[in-house]
């Protein structure tokens, strides 16, 4: 069974990555760009590029450590919202959300100028405009109406584009003129950081890898890959493009070009060389609009998810099923900002430099939400990437701070608007998003929570041969409660006092006891949470764990469990049916035999504590990212809809019960006359299997602990029977 | 997945439109254990859980009515719904994860009941377990099965018969009523065209997955080329190692 196995939407795989992230990136920035950069700071307009790169890969390493930890839809606006609060979600929501809407401008308009360049006779700025939106129709269209899995088509885009720009690089060289570079850097230092802010518009490319991060297969290993490498490959493909460009042609000649690289291909090539630019560039402005637009309505969605955005522009097609009002609503901004080309003498440099600051001052948010998760640690925080020791904090620190060495050389009118723009996020979570009481960002709730008790799961360890693999098990439970308290794993050891006087225990007891639970401390120290070890003396071992949990106020009681129930008078032995008789927090009995869990699933059967179990089993499916699987067994009868619908029911209800929204979870009915070994197979292909502890009755306690034995016996995986607090039984029975 | 011993056998559904299997189809798969797994093609404009939120309830109403032509089912019956970008992955990765014996591609299935089954083989590897799902499909229907092999050279024929003469045996050794086993080795050619050309006349082809296939794919080579010819449903039997 491989990792993502569980999760069964997730089909990007690093080549689809590669291209969705570097795509945008080698896209129509690539063509539209160097004479603005050239005009900006000559020659060195390569360095604004590489400063760019710098700016966006400290941005990508931050990011992938948030989006291993919360793959889904969304984007740096979801790590936003959920480090720092509602607040600063909006703002980044809406920055990327214009962002994204300006950066398609930026596009169309540059599609104008190179698909209008060979047709001198007509008059250039109103024909760029037109043919710009005639472009944008285009994109909308195919996104109104959907498309299927593009990745083949995209991967054709992206190499056709790839190689004519290699062509261009390698045939380029020949043409270099070393004299055209003399004269470095005629704008000085500023000039080079001014050119930064404009170019930074080419990175944003690796985040649409961070918006599909919930769909990437193996999250942990292709996230930061791709993302990182896409972000290198694109830096250095620039620079090289920007010393050829200029190297070829002066930039003084460069800066007044619309069409700059087109101009350097005529010079290397003749009209075949334009032609084929021409055709690169078209190729690059479409496939970067269409990734910009479907990363538009991700992040809708994701603001939609979080109350922060109308559902209405949420609801998808009856028949398209595309996302289709939230696809207008960005193509009408869009048209109205590519209209501006006809008054706004400037419009390239001012889209592309809007949306540079959009997106600088998210990436600015997203490394304080990565501080922001690393002071809060909440429960589920548990990235698959996370950045060395050596790179935090100083990545998040200089990400910012680079920030607003950007910024600070951005021309006024790009300050103003960009400010408008996170002004519009300021006031719409005033006025829309906080009157619905959204939940706060787990930094506030951390902060608020200082002081107050740990999550406390006390585990009873007994054999030093079984309780490493119970001890990390415990430590995940733990973990994922944390919260904002942290987490405390309370380990006790009870050793039984033989004489009547409960003092006489012999001294090797007493050796041997001390010797467990310092092997305990050991193994705790890797793990991610406090521990504190207790050694108990009482007459009886049971009820030495009993008033241990009280003593400690624990939330959670965690024991070992062969995987077998007795026939006797005992139902789990003597020791865990005391256990259950007087403990009333939430208690699971656990055989731990793999403490890796990537797929979870739970019985959604009858009985009192299968909301227990249900959501135990999200919570492990959660920690690996996956989806839990509810499993239901129901007997043919007659009409085979019948036994189905019924075991759909159960779910559905179940799960309702447990709070569980229709899309945290998968179901899966089972029809079969012999509903126990179904069930029993079915359960073998998880590595974990949670089982609601049955009624008080000790007879259908049996019965229904014979299921989780039979499934503790026959597969390898891990198996846990849960029961809620005692309090909530009393509540719903 | 041997939750009664039986061959298993995955059925994928697609559920944006309304979906039935054809009655003659559904007795035979009543005869193994089945995978109904009932897919959902989500635009790449549309995060998958998106779309689950509005189309959950119509996907689950439809496999349930998929679910609920097995009636009198000796096997058992899993369902799953998945929302996916991509059809074929969801299909390969349960086929996968569920251990299923064979994967059905589902074609214009008639009303009638399924008379006539072919079964096409090319060489001894994978014969025994495309045998066995035969089998088992077969085992309580009075449906006819020819067996069927195109030798690429004139001296395969041989050897041809001879491997025919063996699966024969071995169908009958699982309980194959003999009169209803029916051999026959085509005049030496192109496997793919011999094929197409026989299947007119049959209702269901139960064959193997082809040569050497990537993981991704359950469909490789030669049977890849068939499908768009075939409107017939086939039942592809995977390869054990892929």
């Amino acid at each position: 069974m491989t990792a993502e196995s569980g999760e069964l939407e997730r089909n990007l795989g690093f080549l689809e990555a590669m291209t969705i992230g570097g795509g945008t990136m080698i896209g129509a920035g690539m063509f539209i760009l160097p004479g603005i950069a050239a005009d900006g700071a000559g020659p060195a307009s390569s360095v604004s590029f590489a400063i760019a790169g710098f700016v966006a890969l400290l941005a990508a390493l931050s990011l992938s450590e948030l989006a291993t930890a919360m793959p889904l839809a969304g984007g740096s606006y979801h790590y936003v919202n959920r480090s720092l609060g509602g607040l600063f979600g909006s703002i980044v929501g809406w920055g990327m959300w214009t962002g994204l809407m300006f950066a398609t401008a930026f596009y169309m308009i540059g599609f104008g100028q190179y698909i209008v360049q060979p047709l001198p006779f007509l008059d250039g700025r109103v024909l760029v405009v037109l043919v710009g939106l005639i472009g944008l129709l285009l994109i909308l269209s195919i996104n109104y109406y959907g498309t299927e899995e593009t990745g083949k088509a995209q991967n054709i885009m992206i190499g056709t584009q790839v190689s004519i720009v290699l062509l261009y690089l390698v045939f380029g060289l020949f043409f270099v003129s070393l004299g055209n570079l003399v004269d470095f850097a005629p704008r000085g230092a500023s000039g080079i950081v001014a050119t930064t802010g404009i170019v930074f518009v080419t990175f944003l490319g690796f985040e649409i890898i961070a918006t599909v991060a919930g769909e990437i297969k193996k999250p942990g290993k292709l996230i930061p890959l791709t993302m990182i490498l896409s972000v290198v490959l694109v830096t250095i493909l620039y620079v090289v493009l920007m010393l050829v460009t200029t190297g070829v042609v002066p930039y003084q000649e460069l800066g007044g070009s619309l069409v700059p690289v087109s101009d350097v291909a005529s010079v290397i090539a003749g009209p075949l060389g334009v032609g084929l630019i021409v055709f690169a560039a078209a190729v690059a402005a479409i496939s970067s609009s269409n990734s910009s637009t479907l990363a538009a309505s991700r992040v809708i969605y994701a603001m939609g998810r979080d109350g922060l955005m109308s559902s209405w522009l949420n609801e998808t097609h009856g028949s398209f099923n595309t996302p289709h009002r939230a696809v207008i609503t960005t193509g009408l901004v869009t048209g109205l900002l590519i209209s501006l080309g006809l008054g706004v003498e400037a419009i390239v440099e001012l889209l592309a430099e809007v949306a540079s600051f959009s997106f600088l001052v998210s990436y600015a948010l997203v490394h304080i939400s990565l501080v922001g998760f690393r002071y809060a640690e909440p429960a589920d925080y548990d990235p698959a990437f996370r950045l060395p020791r050596g790179l935090y904090p100083g990545v998040p620190i200089l990400g910012v701070v680079m920030t607003f060495v950007v910024i600070s050389q951005m021309a006024p009118l790009v300050l103003i608007v960009g400010t408008g723009i996170v002004g519009i996020g300021v006031g719409w979570y005033f006025v829309y998003g906080r009157p619905k009481g959204l939940d706060a960002g787990v930094v506030e709730r951390a902060y608020r929570s200082r002081g107050q008790q740990p999550y406390r799961v006390v585990v009873p360890v007994m054999n030093p041969e079984t309780q490493r693999g119970l001890l990390r098990f415990a430590a995940a439970a733990a973990e994922r409660h944390a919260g904002e308290n942290g987490a405390e794993l309370v380990v006790i050891n009870v050793v039984q006092a033989t004489d009547a006087d409960g003092r006489n225990v012999e001294a090797e007891r007493f050796e041997s006891q001390r010797e467990l639970l310092s092997s305990a401390s050991e193994i705790a120290e890797g793990l991610p949470v406090n521990i504190r070890t207790e050694a108990v003396v009482a007459e009886e071992v049971g009820s030495g764990i009993v008033t241990l949990v009280d003593e400690v106020d624990a939330d959670e009681v965690l024991l070992g469990w062969t995987g077998e129930i007795e026939q006797g008078t005992h139902v789990f032995g003597s020791v865990i049916d005391t256990v259950l008789a007087d403990v009333d927090c939430e208690l699971s009995l656990v055989k731990v035999t793999e403490a890796e869990v990537t797929t979870a699933a739970a019985l959604a059967g009858p009985g009192p504590n299968t909301d227990a179990a249900v959501k135990r089993a999200k919570q492990l499916a959660d920690a690996a990212g996956t989806l839990p699987v509810l499993l239901n067994a129901q007997r043919p009868d007659g009409d085979g809809a019948v036994p189905f619908d019924r075991g759909q029911e159960a779910i559905q209800w179940i799960a309702e019960r447990a709070g569980l929204d229709p899309g945290e979870y998968e179901s899966e009915v089972i029809v079969a006359e012999d509903i126990d070994s179904a069930l029993v197979t079915a359960a073998a292909e998880y590595d974990i299997v949670c089982v609601g502890l049955s009624a008080k009755d000790k007879r259908v306690r049996q019965l229904f602990g014979s299921i989780a034995e039979r499934i503790a016996r026959s597969g390898t995986g891990n198996v846990s029977i849960v029961r809620g607090p005692t309090e909530d039984i009393a509540n719903t029975d | 997945m041997e939750l009664t011993g039986k061959s298993v056998v995955l059925v994928p559904v697609d559920l944006s439109a309304e979906a039935t299997l054809s009655p003659g189809l559904v007795s035979l798969l009543e005869q193994v254990d089945v995978v109904l797994l009932g897919y959902y093609p989500t635009p790449a404009q549309t995060a998958p859980s998106q779309l689950r939120e509005t189309k959950g309830e119509e996907a689950q109403r439809r496999l349930s009515a998929v679910a609920g032509q097995f009636g009198s089912s000796n096997g058992s019956l899993v369902t799953r719904i998945v929302f996916t970008h991509d059809r074929q992955d969801p299909i390969d990765r349960i086929a996968a994860q569920k251990s299923c014996d064979a994967v059905l591609i589902p074609g214009d299935g008639t009303d009638e009941p399924f008379a006539r089954m072919l079964v096409p083989l090319r060489d001894r590897r994978n014969a025994e377990r495309i045998l066995a799902v035969a089998a088992d499909l077969l085992s309580d229907a009075d449906t006819s099965v020819t067996l069927f092999h195109v030798p690429e050279a004139a001296d395969g024929v041989e050897s041809g018969e001879a491997l025919l003469a063996t699966a024969r045996d071995q169908l009958i050794d699982r309980g194959i009523g003999p009169s209803r086993i029916d051999t026959n080795v085509a005049a030496p050619g192109n496997p793919a065209a011999g094929i197409r050309e026989k299947a007119e006349g049959f209702d269901l082809i139960v064959a193997g997955e082809s040569e050497p296939v990537s993981r991704t794919n359950i469909l490789g080579g030669i049977y890849r080329a068939l499908q768009p010819t075939l409107t017939i449903p086939q039942i592809v039997v995977r390869r054990l190692d892929s």
